[in-house]
């Protein structure tokens, strides 16, 4: 599979993409990948579970992150995303102002959340292990995400499906326990322009 | 109740004003927990049910006061049905005024510390301690009143359509013809 994104890499589309990816400096990497993500091509979900209430789901509507993807060196890769708190999106004015408020997210007095990469380890022919550190309520924990690449070797645009999980206790996020699960889920789904 | 005896101004008022917001609470339950599934919508119904059930309370407050200071229209006839009737609108009376209260002890008690306003605006205070086993109790009591009052409400109304021609049934919605 890298092989053939190498192939693809080098191929008269490079330019074209590292301009379509209008990241930083844009040197010619062979071989490496890098973008920008942003929500015009990435999805960033939760899902929670509680007690006598379905699982809630909800997205950040506001975020922005690097992503530089080294196809013939995995461990080299990294992804870093700042995600403001406040965009948050669970689908109605009433729900959405409640997780916002100081009962819940509390968006008021933490309002930045981020993840930096900090090892990328291939799993199989088409998924990483990505750890990182999550910045959140204030406090800062690793997080390992299971990267599923869903696009086909050398086919762009590069897409792929992120899920990871939280315990909020760990981050002091504790608000609605035990009513609301302590396990966040986290759906990081990429695909299109720039990737 | 006969044609000649009917419920004053107030104990009318009172009774369709409390019944139209009890029947929106009532009604609003049942959608909220069995027939809505986007979450956005089912959120903002629990918040107007809220809204509703204090308004319930206090309609129903008030229908008590007005219904404690004025007579009763004179019994419907057999006996046997005004007995009945007697006990339906005790029952009915107990249901409407400690099922808001549940509800709102319930919120009070609840971990999850959703604001409530009425109307959107004024802020309801908590009358419990936040505590998880106060709030499922009162949780499945307040659902298990409910619809103990569905099934109240049912006789209520069966009983009410049963004397439509005695003239019981208009007395409540109607003001009396002035004495000829």
């Amino acid at each position: 599979m890298d092989r053939c994104f190498y192939k693809a890499l080098n191929g008269p589309a490079f330019g074209l993409v590292l301009l379509m990816a209008g990241t930083g400096p844009l040197r010619a990497e062979p071989g490496v990948l890098s973008a920008t993500i942003t929500p015009a091509n990435t999805r960033i979900g939760f899902t929670i579970n509680g007690i006598g209430w379905p699982q809630t789901r909800g997205v950040f509507d506001a975020f922005k992150g690097r992503l530089r993807v080294d196809f013939a060196h995995p461990a080299k890769s990294f992804v870093s995303v700042d995600i403001r708190a406040a965009s948050v999106d669970a689908g109605g004015a009433s729900i959405t102002s409640y997780i916002k408020s100081s009962a819940m997210l509390d968006v008021a007095q933490h309002p930045a959340m981020n993840f930096r990469s900090t090892s990328v380890r291939r799993t199989s022919a088409h998924s990483v292990a990505l750890t990182g550190l999550l910045s959140f309520f204030g406090a800062t924990h690793p997080v390992t995400f299971t990267v599923r690449v869903l696009s086909k070797p050398g086919q762009r645009p590069l897409a792929f499906v992120a899920t990871g999980a939280i315990q909020r206790s760990a981050f002091g996020f504790i608000s609605g326990q035990p009513l609301i699960s302590d396990t966040a889920r986290i759906t990081i789904a990429s695909r299109g322009r720039g990737l | 109740m006969s044609a000649g005896a009917r419920w004053s101004r107030a104990q009318r008022w009172s009774h369709q004003l409390s019944g139209a917001a009890i029947l929106a609470a009532l009604v609003g339950a049942i959608v909220m927990n069995r027939l809505v599934s986007d979450q956005g919508l089912r959120f903002m119904l629990y918040q107007v049910h809220k809204t509703l059930g204090i308004v319930a309370l206090v309609l129903v407050l008030w229908r008590i006061g007005v219904r404690m200071r004025m007579p009763l229209p004179t019994p419907i006839r057999p006996a046997w049905q005004n007995s009945l009737s007697v006990a339906t609108h005790r029952l009915l009376y107990v249901l409407i005024f400690i099922i808001p209260l549940t509800g709102w002890a319930m919120i009070s008690a609840s971990p999850l510390k959703i604001p409530t306003r009425i109307f959107g605006l004024v802020p309801l205070p908590d009358i419990l301690p936040t505590s998880l086993p106060l709030y499922l109790a009162l949780l499945k009591a307040h659902a298990w009143l409910g619809w103990a009052l569905g099934a109240v409400l049912v006789l209520h109304i069966t009983g009410a359509l049963a004397h439509v021609r005695d003239g019981t049934f208009a007395s409540i919605w109607r003001a009396p013809r002035p004495p000829v």
